[in-house]
């Protein structure tokens, strides 16, 4: 896994340093304290663990608002987001040490178990953005190919060009193709990955049938057994080879001409949706890890009302 | 309702207006020739939208499910409501709806749409980001949220101080149990979803009244309560050294640094002290000092404690050697039958196994030890116990005797403080049958106490004061030596008595056979003891409530406590301790 200058390792692994060395701190401390209950939260070191942990955990998810305000001067965003990521692995240990090790069915429990599960999707979230190091650097937001968009626009157009001489039916059925033409998809189609919906091929499969009848008697009708393969212009190429009765010819090339445009735009909706899906399971992790924040931040508000309410 | 479709054609200043009237309350659009509003363009489906009218005049857009998007006032659209002046933009046509007059004016008018559109169109109706899906990260944070902090907080909140029903009807699941941070101690179990007996206020640490509701008159740790205040003693809360939440390991707290703060170096926190320094039982605790007599100046014997050391003495006024007795060959009793004989033939347990009972003449010496005095009579014995029963039993036999006109000659020359041949002797011949009955008795207690049967065990001195002329020193069985301690024989029954006591070489009776600390040490290591020895603290030998009379303080009694809400007939399980046992 190689990493173009890795977050990770950002400022010469100043966080990684910082959060190694305040576990240290903490593991240090937890082994030296001798509480005459035994570990506890409600120690000197569990009040102050307890308490580093909470601005550690308001402070990260403060970083991760930051993290979307490219605007702001206030350090690099590799630069937060090297810190979001050792810090909060640093708080699997001052988290822990804050509980003492007392673990059970309760409010307490519930925030450390929250912090947990918000880590390890945060973790999920690094190894994701190792998996595509490219795709973090692509600023362009929500919109992965406004190009893309453009050029299956310009298709759509040509294609309604080229269907309106075939008539009604042949161009009833492409703007039905257009209108049907769903880019992306649902939250769960774009995670498992999207099957290319309405880019004509009902209307492809007559079109090749049709192209790859004989029309003249006595010529061999090889292409009715041939492979057919959509945008193989080879094949569109043996296809018009058949095409010898004059007033055919330009229907044929009407029809090639529909077949191609429909073939690259079949090819372009799919490199679209290869592309949404990808980015869709780059920021999945962030769907678990965004409201467990929030979730945890609440068991927290949850966790001290009732160490104090009941001291 | 009417609509008046026209048609605008060419520029704003040189419009071409072309009317047509239509009544209906659909508005079909289209580039089919049927369509009300037809228009010619390839980018337009034969059956490309309707616009309805429902019963209440309103309007609304619907657009053929496999026609392309249209524009509403310039955003991609699928239908929906229409509202006067609005403009939907279909292929190359611009339909704006004017509502006057109980009629509706369809302004069609060409335009001539950017290169962008199409693509904007297609835009709208993709989904190209997890963020464009219904899935909502902000919705989900509050779900996640509001359930937590319900659940977790409101929800318990209200079963505990919103007045009414909550308490009830709530399961426990759903109350303040969420809060508890760990098992509550078998002892509390009666108490242990009542959070308020023991959560007294909110936000303030459970206070000493709570415990003291129930556990009432719990002694101090020493009797001199200005020391005590000194010492700091009196501002510790209960929950210093009892932690509840911990199950049974928290309730009395066993960190030797609880007891060491003073008792590590006594001298410095209390000068003057007779403490003598402890940190752990392994590696600073002094020997042990028992509890044995010593005589003082005036010759009485006082309780001194004496540190232990091998072969310890204390005054037992007692004959008896442990050694003879426990000879693994056996000892012969009165029958001249062998009995194996072990520390459980004499010392038997009390209930519950902690300590022993007394060790009893009747019971466990009676047998090998007769009390038979005279030879002519086999069997029969004076009692134990007083030397006036003695006499007086004496007195009565030979009494008897006399009448019967038997005889009596003791098998031992007497001697004591009288002596035979003074009154005895000449009673025993000439004198009256009470006289002779009185020397014959004198003559068997004095050979009795003196020389064969009390004597046998006891000191017996002359006495100036008893009418029997002899007196038996008592010897009293001493309960407990080592004060300071507790110590429960049933769990180290498995090590067997030799193992901490050496009666088995002890041939006085003087002896205390009491284990000194390294006979402990042996098995019992320190509070981190080391491999193989058993970790050992403070509290498991040494209580803190230990002084005879001073209470610890703040003992009052509460409205709402436990004990209030048990005279009110609540339903608790086990009684609770009462004020007269504290605990050890």
């Amino acid at each position: 896994m190689v990493l173009h200058e890795s977050f990770l390792t950002h400022a010469n692994s100043r966080w990684l340093k910082l959060s190694l060395l305040l576990c240290a701190i903490a593991v240090g401390l937890y082994i030296y304290h001798d509480p005459t209950a035994g570990p506890n939260g409600g120690t000197w070191l569990g009040y102050g663990l307890g308490t580093l942990g909470l601005m550690l955990i308001l402070w990260l998810a403060l970083l991760g608002v930051r993290k979307r305000s490219y605007s702001s001067r206030l350090g690099t965003v590799k630069g937060w987001t090297s810190a979001h990521v050792w810090l909060g692995l640093a708080l699997i240990v001052v988290g822990t040490l804050h509980t003492g090790f007392q673990f059970g069915l309760n409010v307490h429990t519930l925030a450390w178990v929250l912090m947990m599960l918000v880590i390890l999707s945060g973790l999920w979230g690094v190894f994701a953005y190792q998996r595509y190091p490219n795709i973090i650097t692509d600023r362009r937001g929500a919109l992965p190919a406004e190009d893309m968009l453009r050029e299956i626009a310009e298709l759509d157009r040509q294609l309604v060009l080229v269907a309106s001489e075939l008539g009604k039916d042949i161009h009833d059925r492409t703007l039905q193709s257009i209108a049907r033409t769903r880019l992306g998809g649902s939250f769960w189609q774009q995670v498992r990955g999207i099957a290319d919906q309405a880019t004509g091929e009902g209307l492809v499969k007559r079109l090749r049938e049709e192209l790859n009848k004989p029309v003249i008697a006595g010529k061999p009708a090889m292409t009715a057994t041939a492979p057919t393969n959509e945008g193989n212009a080879t094949m569109m190429f043996v296809a018009d080879a058949f095409v010898s009765g004059q007033q055919d010819v330009k229907q044929r090339e009407t029809r090639r001409k529909l077949l191609d445009l429909f073939s690259r735009k079949k090819a372009l909706v799919s490199n679209l949706n290869a592309d949404v899906t990808r980015r869709a399971r780059l920021t999945l992790w962030l769907y678990f890890h965004v409201p467990l924040t929030i979730a945890l931040i609440a068991s927290l508000l949850v966790h001290a009302l009732a160490v104090f309410i009941y001291w | 309702m009417i609509f008046v479709i026209r048609q605008l054609r060419g520029s704003e200043n040189n419009q071409t207006i072309v009317d047509r009237k239509l009544d209906g309350a659909v508005l079909t659009i289209g580039r089919g020739a049927d369509r009300d509003v037809l228009i010619n363009d390839s980018r337009v489906a034969w059956e490309h939208a309707e616009v309805r009218i429902d019963k209440n005049d309103r309007f609304s857009l619907f657009v053929e499910e496999d026609a392309g998007s249209v524009l509403l006032n310039g955003a991609p659209s699928r239908g929906g409501r229409l509202a006067n002046g609005d403009t939907v933009g279909i292929g190359g046509t611009d339909i704006t709806f004017r509502v006057l007059d109980d009629r509706i004016y369809i302004e069609i008018r060409e335009v001539r749409r950017g290169k962008d559109e199409a693509a904007v169109l297609l835009r709208a109706q993709s989904h190209l980001a997890l963020t464009e899906t219904r899935a909502n990260k902000r919705r989900l944070s509050w779900v996640l949220f509001l359930i937590v902090l319900g659940f977790g907080a409101l929800i318990p909140l209200a079963g505990r101080y919103l007045p009414g029903p909550w308490a009830e009807v709530l399961p426990p699941a759903l109350q303040d149990d969420l809060w508890s941070s760990g098992p509550i101690s078998s002892a509390h179990q009666s108490i242990a979803s009542k959070c308020e007996l023991c959560h007294l206020s909110p936000f303030e640490m459970t206070p000493d009244r709570a415990c003291s509701s129930c556990h009432k008159d719990v002694l101090h740790h020493a009797d001199d309560a200005r020391v005590m205040q000194e010492l700091g003693l009196d501002t510790q809360r209960c929950a210093s050294c009892h932690h509840e939440h911990e199950g049974d390991a928290g309730l009395v707290l066993d960190h030797p640094r609880l007891c060491t703060t003073c008792h590590a170096d006594p001298e410095q926190k209390l000068p003057g002290s007779a403490l003598l320094a402890a940190a752990d039982f392994a590696a600073n605790h002094p020997e042990f000092s028992p509890q044995v007599w010593r005589r003082d100046a005036d010759d009485e014997r006082q309780d001194v404690s004496t540190p232990w050391e091998n072969r310890l003495q204390e005054e037992a006024s007692l004959i008896f050697p442990h050694d003879l007795h426990l000879d693994v060959a056996g000892i012969e009793d009165r029958r001249g039958e062998v009995q194996i004989l072990t520390c459980g033939s004499c010392h038997e347990y009390q209930a519950g196994q902690v300590r022993f009972k007394p060790v009893n003449f009747a019971r466990h010496c009676q047998d090998c030890h007769s009390l038979e005095f005279d030879p002519a009579n086999p069997g029969r014995e004076v009692p134990h116990g007083s030397t006036q029963a003695v006499l007086d039993d004496l007195r009565g036999y030979f009494a008897r005797a006399v009448l019967e006109g038997r005889e009596y000659e003791p098998l031992v020359a007497p001697g004591g403080p009288r002596g035979r041949g003074r009154s005895t002797g000449e009673n025993r011949k000439r004198g009256t049958l009470a006289e002779k009955a009185e020397a014959f008795a004198r003559d068997a207690i004095d050979e009795s106490l003196r020389v064969r049967l009390c004597a046998k065990c006891h000191q017996v001195d002359v006495s100036t004061t008893s009418e029997a002329e002899w007196d038996v020193v008592p010897f009293q069985q001493r309960p407990v030596w080592m004060t300071a301690a507790r110590f429960d024989h049933a769990p180290h029954q498995t090590v067997g008595c030799a193992a901490c006591h050496q009666a088995a070489t002890s041939a006085s009776a003087d002896d205390v056979l009491m284990p000194g600390r390294a006979s402990c040490t042996s098995c019992h290591g320190g509070s981190h003891a080391e491999a193989g020895l058993l970790p050992s603290t403070c509290v498991d030998c040494h209580g803190f409530h230990i002084a005879d009379s001073l209470k610890m303080p703040a003992t009052v009694d509460l409205p709402g406590t436990v004990a209030a809400s048990m005279a009110d007939g609540e339903k608790i399980n086990d009684p609770l301790p009462s004020a007269d046992s504290p605990s050890e």
